[in-house]
């Protein structure tokens, strides 16, 4: 690369309301075609929208936890233009006054903090979906989306590289997840972006013409548009030819993009302020009650994880992938007072078995509290790891009480030393075998006979108690025989 | 400002209504002479007004987030003039 | 003994209370009217019998079980553009003809739950866009008090039907005055209501901030009776106002004493007919003469009136008829091929001409390069306009003007030039751009024989006062009723016949 790549983007993420932006239809996704649709989301004759406060507050949720300054005064907008996804022929949008502007999201470059600028945040309706089905005589148009409510992410043009887009789009993807704005399924397409590039010689202040690619729907999609692009641009550049600006559509199967309109084709939205709504003002009171929903986000729990707690980077980064599994450590380690054994046990076991679940569920199927209890009574040694896991295991997607089940399973370590040394000197008389090859010198032998011993004992023995006695024995074995 | 055959092109595009030459040519006299006469408002000092897009100061006009599963996709699909699977169908649409 | 169609709604509502008639008698006698003179006047464009018997069954049954409102058993008719469930809806558009709404409008609903009886649809201006009712896809409206002449728009429908006496009452909208203009024209009492005071979920949008529906009648008192009906706050529509509405109907007779009525000078200037003059004048003579005192103010922003109302409707119904595209309802281009041809000729096709002219000048308005100049610019006249008002307001209870500059015209007559016919409107128009009530009530005839109204303003949300205003002129002068309704009903009054008063028709 000769030139400096200058990118922004603008992501649209569906927003997770029960009910659709302006009518009582469900947010669902997969449903049937046009089985949530009524008079209202299709634009019929006479029907009028009302807005969804859950929405208004989503919107600002996203905004606060992205740093931005809330409008007190915002007003929603028609957007006109003719596409048969859109059943108004108008989209309802934000224009002049959008609930948030002037944030930030911070990313993490090669180890460095690097600030990346939000220009807005605005509310809009999702649009329909169109099944192109090239043996029909025509398009199938599915209104189930139309009127799900979406927000708009404006980047400032502050990304250099496809990376920093894919990590900006990674940071935002997690806040808005965490904030449980919006579930961000890229594969269902309720998180998309549109990438805005441009080059210019390093050095230079003035931004070059830029291309716009439209609707990336993956992490992935984000960052190879964007090599891909600046590649193109690049190659136009060096071959002595001009960047026309213009809307690009990325072809995720082809790996390339094609151009869908230039600028003197824009569209002419004829913005203006929607009739049949009325401001939104906000006071102070619901500013704060929404401040105070906002739970701790994922960085800020990354940097107490590694600084406060002793995890490693990359451990932090695991346990903060979602914030179901992030309390569910925070509780855990509180709980059993160890947050590297926390850690290990949520890696180890909880990650491992949601990982073998069939379905993205996002539930951990234990709640911090018992987990925490249940690694206390392995690292208090009342139970043994073996027993930790079986005692887990009995609990997950259950309420069962992991302290009252110990009992019951009858899972706690015997410490009845008689009891221990009758079991070795029965393990040690039933196998002569075993005590041949330890005298031949072969130490795997006492590890079958602690196995052995531990099995007679059911597990709840201590080990490191069965093992010094069944040591003491051999060697007065030994010592006997010689 | 004014409203000649090419502007009424134009803004019959952004409409997207179809007009025939007649149609064109007689839209365009029509509205020439209305744009014509509004041209008055150029003329009006309207200073540091505020635009008054609401009369009414109503404000956060919300609904509470309840969703109402009323599946009534039959009879909306019913008063459409083209449906197929319940879909709604539309000419070819080619990016 | 006065036929049925010759009486006002209260007291209907008085026999049918009496059990001096039943419901479906009151229903069948107004269909039978109906069947008899609609080819004449053409205000309906559905006739809804079987409907209408089914609800006057249904009142019966709520008024013999004692569960019985005001307007139980009333027959009434809807304007066209007033989505009803299962009966069509075509605000008299060919884009809309056989569009059979699967909702009602919130009006619809209530009226139905008040009991009334739906006789029918009427006719319009296409998509209520036009001040005649020339502009219907189903032919003219016709006045009664002269089958010659223009019955007003957009609601022409409405007031024919009233006056007629093809229907005791019936809801119009008004958006520059589609109430006012054809009440005036056709000699009945017609309220455009405070922006918010009803709802309209169900209205089919013309221009979505000016927007508001409305009653027209014979009589000041039975619009007052519609009024508490149908106004009230509607969750489903967000620009409805959430406040109490006071009573019109309850102290309706309290008369003028000691009310201000402001006479606006831009409103009295030149253009105006001698004879409107003459009966507006009258009938602030009559308020005075009851104890009120009136004065000059000055509306001065009213003078650009025309012009940011054309601009601002047309701005809001470029966009609320863009959903008329061919695909989830209503008229579609049989001969696309590709989508852009789709959108163009299901909408070249589907619209009318006025429908188009308004488009055009919305879409301009709004397009890149004349927002501003133009669309905003009329936002902020807009502001002025509305500013003026509350000024006037200031010493001022109620301002008085004239309807409209003529009396009803010819047919045809206007036509050909649309912004002739715009500036017909420049009486009523400001008063929907700041959103204020206003009444018409019949104050005389001029020399043709063609009714005039007088306009009665008011402050936001001051229907009760205008009504009681309105309860004054129409008890001095009385009601004036067209030579259709006054006759048996037969075609055979000669056209062109001068109107009665109320008096002369008992005499």
């Amino acid at each position: 690369m000769n030139h400096e790549i200058v990118i922004g983007l603008e992501i649209h993420s569906e927003l997770r309301t029960r009910s659709k932006v302006f009518c009582g239809c469900a947010n669902e996704y997969g449903a049937e075609p046009n089985t949530r649709t009524c008079p209202v989301c299709l634009g019929m004759p006479g029907t009028l929208p009302v807005l969804n406060r859950q929405a208004v507050d989503f919107a600002v949720k996203a905004g606060l936890a992205m740093n931005c300054t809330i409008s007190g005064f915002s007003k929603m907008d028609r957007k006109n233009y003719f596409y048969p996804d859109m059943c108004k022929a108008y989209q309802i949008s934000q224009f002049d006054l959008p609930f948030c502007r002037d944030g930030y999201v911070d990313i993490e470059v090669d180890g460095q903090t690097k600030r990346i600028g939000i220009e807005r945040i605005h509310l809009e309706e999702d649009a329909g979906k169109l099944n192109h089905d090239p043996y029909a005589q025509g398009s199938l148009v599915d209104y189930n989306r139309c009127g799900v409510p979406l927000i708009e992410i404006v980047s400032r043009p502050d990304m250099r590289s496809p990376e920093e887009a894919r990590l900006f789009m990674e940071a935002v993807k997690e806040i808005l997840e965490y904030t449980g704005v919006s579930d961000c399924k890229m594969q269902e397409g309720s998180l998309r972006a549109d990438v805005n590039l441009s080059l210019r010689p390093f050095g230079q202040e003035k931004l070059g013409t830029r291309t716009e690619m439209k609707n990336l729907n993956s992490l992935r999609a984000v960052q190879r548009a964007a090599v891909t692009e600046a590649e193109r641009q690049e190659a136009l550049i060096t071959a002595g030819k001009t960047i026309t600006q213009e809307t690009r559509r990325w072809d995720d199967n082809k790996g390339e993009s094609f151009s869908m309109r230039s600028k003197e084709e824009a569209m002419d939205y004829r913005y203006f302020p929607e009739p049949d709504l009325v401001p939104v003002v906000m006071d102070e009171g619901w500013l704060a009650r929404i401040r105070e929903s906002i739970p701790e986000l994922p960085q800020a729990r990354r940097a107490k994880y590694v600084q406060e707690m002793g995890i490693p980077a990359y451990d932090a980064g695991l346990l903060t992938g979602t914030i179901q599994i992030a309390d569910l450590f925070e509780q855990a380690a509180m709980t059993c007072g160890n947050p590297k054994s926390a850690s290990n046990w949520i890696m180890g076991e909880i990650l491992r078995q949601m990982k073998e679940q069939e379905g993205d569920s996002l539930d951990p199927g234990i709640d911090g509290i018992r987990l925490g209890s249940i690694i206390g009574l392995v690292e208090r040694g009342e139970i043994t790891q073996a027993s930790g896991k079986k005692l887990l295991e009995a609990v997950m997607g259950t309420d069962a009480d992991p302290v009252v089940l110990v009992e019951r399973m009858n899972l706690r370590i015997q410490r009845d030393e008689g009891a221990v040394i009758d079991a070795v000197v029965l393990v040690m008389k039933n196998n002569p075998q075993a005590i041949a090859d330890f005298q031949a010198g072969k130490g795997k032998a006492v590890g079958f006979l602690m196995g052995q011993a531990m099995g007679l004992l059911k597990g709840k023995a201590d080990p490191g108690q069965v093992k010094s006695v069944l040591e003491a024995k051999l060697k007065e074995f030994d010592g006997g025989a010689s | 400002m004014n409203a000649d055959r090419n502007t009424i092109h134009h803004v019959a595009n952004l409409a997207a209504i179809h007009l025939n030459e007649d149609e064109e040519k007689n839209f365009s006299r029509d509205l020439d002479a209305i744009v014509g006469y509004m041209a008055q408002l150029m003329a009006m000092d309207t200073g540091e007004v505020q635009p008054m897009e609401h009369v009414l100061s109503i404000r956060n006009a919300l609904r509470e987030d309840t969703a109402v599963n009323a599946d009534n996709r039959e009879a909306l699909l019913s008063v459409a003039p083209k449906t197929e699977e319940g879909c709604y169908l539309v000419p070819n649409v080619v990016e | 003994m006065k036929e049925l169609h010759e009486l006002p709604v209260h007291e209907l509502a008085g026999l049918l209370a009496d059990r001096k008639i039943g419901a479906r008698e009151v229903a069948q006698a107004h269909l039978d009217r109906i069947a008899l003179l609609q080819q004449d006047v053409n205000c309906y464009i559905s006739i809804t019998p079987e409907v209408a018997l089914g609800q006057a069954d249904a009142a019966q049954k709520r008024m013999d079980g004692g569960d019985a409102g005001p307007l139980t058993g009333i027959p009434m008719a809807f304007k066209d553009n007033m989505c009803t469930k299962g009966v069509q809806t075509s605000c008299a558009s060919r884009m809309l003809e056989g569009f059979v709404p699967p909702y009602n409008a919130t009006v619809v609903s209530t009226l139905q739950k008040a009991g009334t009886v739906m006789l029918g649809k009427l006719n319009m201006d296409e998509f209520a866009m036009g001040s005649t009712n020339e502009n219907s896809y189903f032919g003219p409206v016709r006045n009664p008090w002269n089958l010659e002449r223009v019955s007003g728009g957009s609601s022409g429908g409405s007031a024919a039907a009233v006056a007629a006496g093809l229907a005791p009452f019936a809801l119009g909208s008004d958006t520059g005055g589609s109430i006012r203009l054809p009440a005036s024209f056709c000699g009945v009492v017609g309220m455009k209501p405070t922006y918010g005071a009803v709802s309209r979920f169900g209205l089919v949008a013309f221009a979505s901030s000016l927007d508001q529906i409305g009653p027209l009648a014979s009589n000041v008192r039975d619009c007052a009776w519609v009024l508490d009906a149908i106004m009230g706050h509607d969750p489903m529509d967000s620009t409805s106002a959430p406040v109490k509405h006071e009573s019109c109907t309850a102290e309706l007779d309290a008369g003028v004493k000691g009310m201000s009525f402001g006479l606006a000078r831009e409103y009295f200037g030149e253009g105006l007919n001698g004879d409107i003059r003459k009966a507006v004048m009258k009938a602030v003579q009559v308020l005075e003469a009851q104890g009120a005192v009136s004065g000059e103010c000055s509306v001065p922003a009213a003078e650009f009136g025309i012009s940011a109302y054309y601009l601002l409707s047309s701005a809001e119904a470029s966009a609320n008829l863009a959903r008329y595209d061919g695909i989830r309802f209503g008229h579609r281009s049989a001969d696309a091929t590709d989508m852009k041809e789709l959108y163009r000729l299901t909408r070249g096709e589907g619209f009318g001409r006025e429908v188009k002219t308004r488009i055009l000048l919305g879409t301009y308005a709004l397009s890149s390069g004349y927002h501003d100049a133009l669309y905003v610019k009329a936002l902020k006249v807009r502001r002025m306009i509305h500013d003026d008002f509350i000024r006037a307001f200031e010493t001022h209870d109620i301002l008085v003007s004239p309807v409209s500059p003529t009396t009803a015209f010819r047919l045809g007559e206007k036509t050909a030039d649309p912004l002739q016919m715009y500036l017909g409107d420049v009486y009523t128009v400001a008063v929907n751009l700041a959103g204020l009530p206003a009444l018409v009530v019949p104050c005389g005839l001029d020399s043709d024989g063609m009714p005039i109204g007088v306009q009665l303003i008011g402050k936001p949300f001051s229907e009760k006062k205008l009504l009681q205003a309105g309860q004054a002129i129409e008890q001095a002068l009385g009601r004036f009723v067209s030579p259709m309704a006054a006759g048996t009903g037969s075609t055979a009054n000669p056209v062109g016949q001068c109107g009665k008063t109320e008096e002369e028709v008992r005499a």
